[in-house]
């Protein structure tokens, strides 16, 4: 790993998340942010990480970037009237935020030396990477955690999502849709028509084969909804309403977590516990096969149900358009 | 065979190199947005295709070495698509053409 | 030697962010964001050789799939203020 790389990409991180606080324009800071996402993927990419590479590679291009526009495209943008705003104090803004900003990274620092150096023999990370493949039956390690030694954690971050789907439908819940039909360029509507079958097997591909590659439920289920944005934006929104109706994302959303419970029930009813991956009814399989690590593909399959199904429905709640009356919130 | 193959990608990577450095040349010194647009996205995507092919041979096996092409067919239809997209976006919004001024021609 | 290939696109990257920094419009900056998405992409897949790891591959496929979906949104963005025009 080379070192005069590392200390210039931490640089440049440091660099572009500077220049996206102090430029004017939202738009223009929110593009240099997307630079620092790129840049975050390509510091793990050089710690050796794949799967968290991959992860901040999927989900800062395709869905912050659109739940970030949507949201910005709903709110007020004309500044409030001058008299109205009173200017922080001198002394609390840039070496308040310097001095905060320094204890914070101080605290950060402290913290994250125990994961540097060499691995503690005996220790729990040991264990995971050396007992990974016959207590679970998946090559890939950080999906044998996320799915078997750490499954249900796994079930309260799906939950995490369907509470996030629930608040905003619940918050957008008196807006109306105005469905358009125009999308982008014809160009760009023939060249989707062309790539979107190629998009989606390998999303496909990122979600079946997460015990055995880089990737999962997450990524994959990821990449779904960022196809459905896709063609929200591309094709317009009556298309996609047309193609993808809002009750079949739910019905999906829905039956990824009766999925994952569901399999836990059943390594209890074999007598193992809640989400006994070998200890339950799950055959092992060979090492390196599709049909390999027990529950951990079907779980994978109910976690980018999920996912998928959630926040694409996330962003089809939020173009709605909001007529209130008088500033109340919707009923 | 693969020695030659290993120094032919290598040359390769660095014509692929030079060809993005090129791009981000003319995304400074142009005058214009389209101007910048047109000489990034041509550059560009040659550079990445030229990188993508060099790299080949050092991939290690024939899997990386499809993977590799496979991310260049995607290149190839998807970069300039995006271009057409931003360029068509500017022109909706009517960003004029700024005439080439002489006295200013090394404005960055 | 893969070694300079990767400084020479990551010194590429710092000057079109240059580009980001100063462009008048937005849609310079997104003309420079486009170009620094192929740069990293392709910093991705020289890393994926440099340090031996064939899983980056998969990395860089999916970040070129994303980043040119993420291009798409802005422009939409930047064309009509909303997404769902």
């Amino acid at each position: 790993m080379s070192e005069p790389l590392l200390a210039f990409l931490y640089f440049f991180i440091l660099l572009t998340a500077v220049v996206a606080v102090l430029l004017d324009d939202l738009l223009s800071s929110f593009i240099s942010l997307s630079v620092t996402g790129v840049l975050m993927a390509t510091v793990f990419a050089l710690f050796r990480a794949p799967d968290v590479a991959l992860t901040q590679a999927i989900i800062n291009s395709g869905l912050v970037t659109s739940l970030f526009l949507v949201a910005y495209s709903q709110t007020q943008r004309t500044p409030s009237p001058a008299g109205e705003c009173r200017e922080c104090p001198f002394w609390l803004r840039w070496p308040g935020a310097a001095l905060v900003s320094s204890l914070f990274a101080a605290v950060l620092f402290r913290g994250l030396y125990v994961l540097s150096g060499d691995r503690i023999p005996g220790s729990t990370s040991a264990h995971y990477l050396s007992q990974t493949l016959e207590e679970t039956g998946a090559l890939n390690v950080v999906a044998a955690i996320l799915l078997d030694y750490r499954a249900f954690d796994t079930l309260g971050e799906t939950t995490v999502i369907f509470t996030a789907v629930f608040g905003i439908s619940l918050l957008l819940s008196g807006g109306k849709y105005v469905h358009s039909g125009h999308g982008l360029s014809f160009i760009v509507k023939r060249g989707m028509a062309l790539l979107t079958p190629f998009i989606l097997l390998y999303a496909a591909s990122i979600l079946f084969l997460g015990h055995l590659t880089p990737g999962g439920g997450f990524q994959g289920g990821s990449v779904f909804a960022t196809v459905a944005i896709l063609i929200c934006v591309v094709y317009g929104t009556n298309f996609e309403a047309a193609r993808i109706s809002p009750k079949s994302k739910e019905t999906f959303e829905a039956g990824g977590a009766m999925l994952f419970v569901f399999i836990g029930l059943l390594g209890i009813a074999w007598g193992g516990g809640f989400l006994a991956n070998l200890s339950g009814p799950f055959p092992a399989g060979t090492p390196g096969s599709l049909f390999s690590g027990g529950n951990m593909l079907l779980l994978n399959l109910a976690v980018g149900m999920k996912v998928g199904a959630g926040l694409s429905s996330i962003f089809y709640t939020m173009i709605k358009i909001l007529e209130l009356e008088d500033d109340s919130w919707p009923s | 065979m693969t020695p030659l193959l290993r120094f032919l990608g290598g040359i390769s990577i660095f014509a692929g190199v030079f060809f993005s450095f090129a791009a981000v040349v003319a995304i400074l010194r142009f005058p214009d947005v389209y101007t910048r647009l047109h000489g990034g996205t041509k550059a560009l995507s040659g550079g990445a295709i030229l990188i993508l092919l060099g790299a080949m041979p050092y991939a290690g096996g024939i899997a990386g070495a499809l993977k590799l092409f496979l991310i260049a067919v995607f290149f190839l239809v998807s970069n300039p698509m995006a271009s057409h997209a931003i360029a068509r976006a500017c022109h909706r919004r009517a960003l004029a053409n700024r005439p080439i001024d002489e006295k200013r021609r090394g404005d960055v | 030697m893969i070694l300079a290939a990767l400084w020479g696109m990551v010194i590429s990257g710092l000057l079109g962010f240059v580009r980001v920094v100063t462009g008048p419009s937005p849609a310079d900056r997104l003309v420079a964001a486009d170009a620094l998405s192929v740069i990293f992409t392709m910093v991705l897949v020289l890393l994926s050789l440099y340090i031996e790891t064939p899983f980056l591959l998969d990395v860089a496929l999916a970040f070129s799939m994303l980043s040119f979906a993420d291009m798409l949104l802005m422009a939409k963005y930047f064309e009509h203020g909303e997404l769902h025009k």
